[in-house]
């Protein structure tokens, strides 16, 4: 074997595992061992999903795409969403990178032209889900006369999932930016809904033929709209958890106790006022308990690897104990 | 002490020192069915967990190989990506399973069974968070099932 020969295999094999994307909301309902499909996932960001979104493997994207969601009649964003009624909704693509040039040629791209060229295709997943995470209403693709409730010639740019749970692209037009649907909320009483939508800002594959679809270098969105019911009682708002210094003039009075107390030659008061101004209180907004469920904010992240360490440590030493786990041995189970 | 007494306590010491020779673990593998593999477990994690940015990727410990994902053998175009499961990606994916019951762990305490579930239930320390909804979900009791033995095909 030449020198260049072992370098062609070690390059070939050193190659990045270029894998499929799903240019067609088709492959949402197919079986993952036997069809390249997703099995019903719709990675929507939403809970029942473990909030995986078509990043989990769109990966190397520039995270500089955005989404929007508009709705007509607007309300459904002012009042909030009134019992069976029917929205238009459309999800539109911000700032894709690799639209502009794709759009200008239309449709004519991939196989459809000789030589090929690099076609866009974009895509996007959405479903409507309650507090628990339920996904209500009726999703559908818009009908052929441009308005929902037509159930003729429906739009081919959009296709629901057979469960009915979720609505994703189809992939009729390359360099698409903006599919539309339609939803129709579920009766009165389910309270406040979150829409779950992620998208992908496809780049064409690797650019030839063999890879016309990829899943690198594409960026992804993924947002979570809320939508209060009309007419419900507002969100309640958050109350208590914070002691005087989070009240109006709290601080303020604290304040001048303690110097008073100093000036008083009181430097016991004064020291015990001023342990009351140093202690910290802050209410916690639910949008920042994200922040603080994530691993880092734990003191220990996992608690079997600290135990597996701890297990070798002490097999090492020939001691054990301290650290609450037990045990010695050889170190190797 | 005199010191001859002394080097003949430390020598002595020394010969307590002696060699220890490591007992084999049991072989989880050769007690796990394949083919129940195959039908119960390897289509849950194929779909919940093969992602090419999580357990779809060569270096991921559970590392499995599904269509349209990462693949065995090499795959220069996109036919080759998406074409059926080898008989031999189906072998490594149990393999790749099959290696999380080394040293005898208990069904109910194997990683492939906690790291998924939800804190509250004894998950901890999955980056791709709780993916089962819970000890009663029934892909656990699928796993937990080909960890047991007790698991069958149809």
């Amino acid at each position: 074997m030449s020198a260049f020969t072992r370098v062609a295999i070690a390059l070939l094999l050193a190659l990045p595992a270029t894998a499929h994307a799903f240019p067609t909301g088709e492959q949402f309902d197919l079986d993952p061992m036997i069809e390249d499909g997703a099995g019903g996932v719709a990675f929507t960001g939403a809970p029942r999903w473990t909030g995986h979104t078509c990043a989990v493997c769109h990966i190397g994207g520039s995270h500089t795409v955005g989404l929007r969601l508009e709705a007509e009649p607007t309300s459904l964003f002012s009042d909030g969403w009134k019992a069976n009624t029917t929205y238009h909704l459309r999800v539109v693509l911000r700032d894709a990178k690799a639209a502009g040039a794709a759009t200008a040629l239309g449709d004519d791209c991939g196989f459809a032209v000789d030589p090929y060229v690099r076609c866009d295709v974009n895509g996007y997943a959405l479903e409507v889900d309650d507090n628990l995470g339920r996904p209500l209403g009726k999703l559908a693709a818009l009908g052929a006369n441009g308005s929902c409730g037509s159930a003729a010639g429906m739009d081919p740019d959009s296709r629901v999932l057979k469960d009915g749970t979720a609505i994703t692209m189809v992939g009729t037009h390359h360099g698409q930016t903006s599919w539309d649907l339609c939803w129709t909320a579920p009766d009165a009483g389910y309270g406040p809904m979150v829409a779950y939508i992620a998208a992908v800002d496809g780049n064409g594959g690797d650019g030839t033929e063999d890879y016309p679809t990829d899943v690198n270098d594409d960026d992804v969105a993924a947002g979570a709209v809320p939508i209060v019911e009309a007419g419900a009682n507002p969100p309640v708002a958050q109350v208590g958890g914070c002691g005087a210094s989070d009240a109006d003039g709290g601080a303020l009075v604290l304040i001048l106790v303690a110097l008073a107390a100093w000036r008083l030659r009181r430097r016991g008061l004064a020291l015990v006022t001023a342990a009351l101004l140093a202690q910290g209180c802050v209410h916690v907004r639910p949008r920042q308990r994200e922040t603080l469920a994530q691993r880092k904010m734990t003191f220990a992240p996992d608690p079997a690897e600290d135990e597996l360490d701890l297990h070798m440590q002490e097999s090492r030493e020939g001691a054990s104990g301290g650290y609450g786990s037990a045990g010695g041995g050889c170190g190797c189970n | 002490m005199p010191p001859r007494l002394i080097a003949a306590v430390a020598l002595a010491a020394l010969g307590a020192c002696a060699t220890v020779a490591n007992e084999d673990a049991p072989d989880a593998v050769a007690t796990l069915s394949e083919p129940v593999f195959r039908c119960k477990v390897e289509p849950i994690l194929v779909r919940d967990c093969s992602y090419t940015g999580c357990h779809g990727i060569r270096s991921a410990a559970l590392r499995l190989f599904s269509p349209g994902k990462l693949r065995r053998d090499p795959a220069p175009t996109l036919d080759d990506r998406i074409k059926t499961m080898t008989d031999a990606e189906h072998h490594d994916n149990y393999l790749s399973a099959a290696g999380f019951t080394f040293g005898g762990v208990a069904p109910d305490d194997n990683w492939l069974v906690r790291k998924p579930l939800p804190v509250n239930a004894g998950g901890y320390g999955h980056k791709g968070g709780a993916i089962f909804s819970g000890t009663d979900d029934p892909r656990v009791a699928a796993i937990k099932g080909w960890l047991a033995g007790t698991g069958s095909c149809p």
